[in-house]
């Protein structure tokens, strides 16, 4: 995996961070390390993430 | 839903193919032709010897029952299931049997004829380590086996087998009278009283005194009784049967008896019923069997006649159905997963299994067709697919794409009802999507009916199925109402049908609309096609919902011919699956609807003629040439390889027919404007293509954008200059990178998941503004 990119959020101008963020799908929720902006919580998802990692959440919950 | 259970008893998955059925010992010769054609000799030895006891003998003297039974007997010549074992015998290796050391039991039998089915039995309770007496009148063992082979040579496979195991032989010791050898008999005992307690009492006996022998009372065929506290068993010879069947039964009998020994049931082995196994057809092509150089197959031979053999089993479903052969899972094990799914909300199983692949089904209807019981999985999979509805089991995220779409289709974009003045006998039904590819498939056929039948209606509108592959019952209620008002209003036409899908949902929905199929029209109304002469030799695409249709079939065919253009069958006609459009595979499992489209695809190298919209878009957007059979006739893409239209254009033609026919056919303006895509966006092909694969629509793209642009919502890469955003549209959340121009948008990247984000959620011991 190549070097995370720096990402800004363009509201508050400053730098996004590796934090906490909640997710739910099909009745469960979960947490995970995402960008996002330590000041307004906004999420940032790379493709890499969604594509890749979500994706296979996904999957795996509606097989359940 | 037990109904549908129910039909799943007569499944034959698991039946045996029919050489194990007619074998005696039903010896399982897939597995021994396996290790076979692998060249493991002495594993396939094992797998003999595990099943006949005395594979020596076996192999010499059976008659091969497997080899009559074998289905390559009526096509060329039967597999020589004997001639391979014969090879196994003597090519084997390690034949000295493995010795167990296994404690001694205390508990007794005894063997009245030592015979093959006597020697037998004795066997395998011997390896059990019971304690065998062996009774015998005569002074050799073998009894009528020194009929058929050499006495040296079964006598030396007796000692191979034995090695490790012990019994005691009476020899020239003739049985008069089984009671003084059974236990606890003394009250049925009295003429021989005395003599009970000097001689050796037993647990078990088994009688198998040959042809013709004593059977001491002991009721024949399938006897057994218990005197005192022994079980007695009859078997073999004596009970009318031959050398093979005998010792079979001797090797049956034992299983009976330890359950008899270790439970105390005393029960005859069963018979088992006659196999059901129906092998696969295709697989059944002429290779001349083998002939050995030698009198022993080498084991070249044996690979190459034990390749022969097509391992039958019935699997006509994973070899026709597409989801069984995608998923891997038997019709027996989906149907148990499908039942544990559609248990309602509520109830303590959580699980649903079957969730993707129920609704990823094609519902092309073949898999119920092909098994020869006609087990109706696919009506159990369009009944799971209400119940998993009403227990709210399907991910909103399936269903999302297919009913915007299908309420765009009947919304006032796109959905049309008019008579052409008084209501007339008959109405154009085109379908959703006929007229999505291209408005011209709609509205020259249409000027074509015009022509002949005046007063031919026409009703632009979705048929509805998307609901139902949704399995939402309340709405396709609705659904089929608002469409049976329709045809009321319309005064009760004929419908003509473009498109067989639509057909097949209104006949099973509202048989009271009486359907016919345009090409069936067109046929009967006397269409003339220019003849083209096209050089290109084309295949015939039946889609699955004309399957068995055979006027449509013929019409179609006729239309083709007079069309001039060269066109042959598949190789299996019309018998294969849907083109991968059906169901809501497409979304819940991207990579089945993948594999259907190219298996069907492969039907074929020559381009193909479809008469169904969807054949043609799946076809012609993988990059197979495919024409529908309306560009030949009507000339608006004869050559199959126009790029086909993505979600957005789709959905502006579907206006656009709308907006045509209003001017062209009723001279009248169309009274709400086009709708139009807010931002002018401007996409690579790659990132177009990935839109369209997500089922994303540029409006839905333009309100990512909106919802950044003016909330300042979004996230800039200042490496790149791009700026990152997302938006929910209903259950699906669409990411969009991006990067203004001076007039619109460039996109860089669209991608999409189904999870949410919790944004109210407390995140990193902070509490974030809910309306972010």
């Amino acid at each position: 995996m190549e070097k995370k990119q720096k990402l800004i959020c363009d509201q508050c101008k400053v730098e996004l961070e590796e934090l906490d963020a909640q997710f739910s799908y099909l009745g469960k929720s979960f947490r995970h390390k995402v960008s996002r902006c330590p000041q307004c919580g906004q999420v940032c998802l790379s493709e890499e993430l969604v594509n890749g990692r979500m994706s296979e959440v996904e999957s795996m919950m509606e097989d359940k | 839903m037990q109904n549908y259970y129910k039909q799943f008893d007569v499944c034959r998955e698991r039946d045996i193919p029919s050489c194990a059925d007619g074998c005696p010992f039903k010896m399982d010769i897939l597995t021994v032709q396996e290790r076979i054609a692998k060249g493991r000799f002495n594993a396939a030895y094992k797998s003999i010897r595990d099943c006949v006891a005395f594979p020596g003998i076996v192999s010499e003297i059976c008659p091969a029952y497997c080899e009559d039974a074998c289905v390559r007997k009526t096509l060329d010549a039967s597999v020589q299931i004997r001639g391979l074992e014969r090879a196994v015998v003597a090519g084997a290796t390690r034949k000295t049997p493995n010795k167990y050391n296994l404690p001694a039991r205390k508990k007794s039998v005894a063997v009245i004829g030592a015979g093959l089915s006597g020697m037998g039995f004795a066997f395998r309770m011997a390896s059990k380590k019971y304690a065998v007496t062996i009774f015998e009148k005569s002074g050799k063992i073998g009894g009528r086996l020194a009929e058929q082979m050499e006495e040296a040579r079964y006598m030396a496979e007796f000692d191979l087998q034995f090695k490790n195991e012990k019994y005691e032989l009476k020899l020239n010791t003739e049985i008069q009278d089984i009671y003084p050898l059974c236990r606890g008999a003394e009250g049925q005992l009295e003429q021989s009283a005395d003599a009970q307690s000097e001689e050796q009492t037993f647990d078990i006996i088994y009688i198998a005194t040959g042809k013709g022998g004593n059977t001491f009372s002991v009721p024949i065929p399938g006897g057994c009784m218990k005197i005192g506290e022994t079980g007695v068993f009859i078997g073999g010879e004596v009970c009318g049967k031959d050398m093979m069947h005998a010792l079979a039964d001797g090797l049956d009998i034992a299983i009976s008896a330890e359950s008899f020994l270790k439970a105390g049931r005393l029960e005859y082995p069963e018979v088992t019923e006659p196999t059901g196994c129906v092998p696969n057809a295709d697989k059944l092509v002429e290779i001349p069997p083998v002939t050995p150089e030698d009198k022993v197959f080498t084991e070249e031979e044996c690979m190459a006649e034990a390749a022969r053999c097509i391992r039958c089993k019935c699997d006509a479903c994973a070899a026709q159905c597409d989801l069984v052969a995608y998923f891997e899972k038997m019709p027996v094990k989906m149907r148990d997963e499908i039942f544990l799914s559609c248990k309602p909300a509520g109830s303590l199983v959580h699980k649903s299994p079957a969730r993707k692949y129920v609704a990823a089904c094609t519902r092309c209807d073949l898999m119920t067709e092909v098994c020869p019981e006609h087990i109706d999985l696919c009506g159990m999979v369009e009944h799971a697919r209400h119940k998993m509805h009403e227990a709210d089991k399907v991910p909103a995220a399936y269903r999302q794409y297919f009913i915007r779409d299908m309420e765009f289709a009947n919304g006032p974009y796109a959905a049309l009802k008019r008579t052409t003045g008084a209501p007339g006998a008959y109405a154009f039904f085109p379908g959703c999507n006929l007229g999505a590819l291209d408005p011209e498939y709609v509205i020259k056929p249409y000027k074509w009916l015009l022509t002949k039948e005046p007063d031919t209606s026409l009703l632009l509108r979705c048929c509805s199925v998307p609901v139902d592959w949704d399995g939402n019952s309340a709405a396709r209620k609705e659904e089929i109402q608002s469409l049976r008002q329709d045809w009321e209003d319309l005064g009760k036409p004929v419908f003509i049908m473009a498109c067989m899908s639509c057909q097949k949902h209104l006949r099973e929905y509202l048989p009271e609309i009486e359907t016919i199929s345009l090409y069936e029209i067109m046929q009967e109304w006397g269409f003339t096609p220019e003849a083209e002469g096209e050089q290109t030799n084309f295949s015939i695409f039946d889609p699955c919902s004309a399957r068995k249709e055979e006027e449509v079939q013929a019409a179609v065919r006729s239309l083709i011919a007079a069309s001039g253009v060269q066109a042959e069958e598949l190789p299996k006609g019309d018998r294969h699956g849907c083109c991968g459009f059906g169901g809501m595979g497409s979304i819940a499992a991207p990579d089945f609807a993948e594999y259907v489209a190219r298996q069907r695809m492969e039907l074929s190298e020559n381009p193909y003629i479809v008469y169904c919209a969807n054949c043609k878009e799946i076809f012609c957007d993988r990059g197979k040439k495919t024409v529908h059979l309306l560009d030949l006739l009507f000339d608006i893409d004869p050559d199959g390889t126009k790029s086909q239209p993505d979600l957005t254009r789709r959905r502006n033609n579907r206006t656009l027919l709308k907006k045509r026919l209003l001017e062209e056919i009723w001279k009248e303006e169309m009274e709400m404007k086009p709708q139009e895509i807010q931002y002018s966006l401007i996409m690579q092909d790659a990132v177009r293509e990935k839109v369209n694969k997500q089922k994303i629509l540029e409006e839905d793209i333009c309100a990512v954008i909106d919802r950044a642009e003016t909330t300042g919502r979004r996230t800039l890469n200042p490496e790149s200059g791009h700026y990152t955003a997302y938006n929910e549209i209903g259950y699906i959340t669409c990411w969009v990178e991006y990067s203004p121009l001076v007039e619109g948008y460039e996109i860089h990247n669209v991608y999409t998941h189904r999870m949410k984000i919790e944004l109210e959620a407390v995140w990193n011991g902070k509490k974030t503004e809910t309306d972010m």
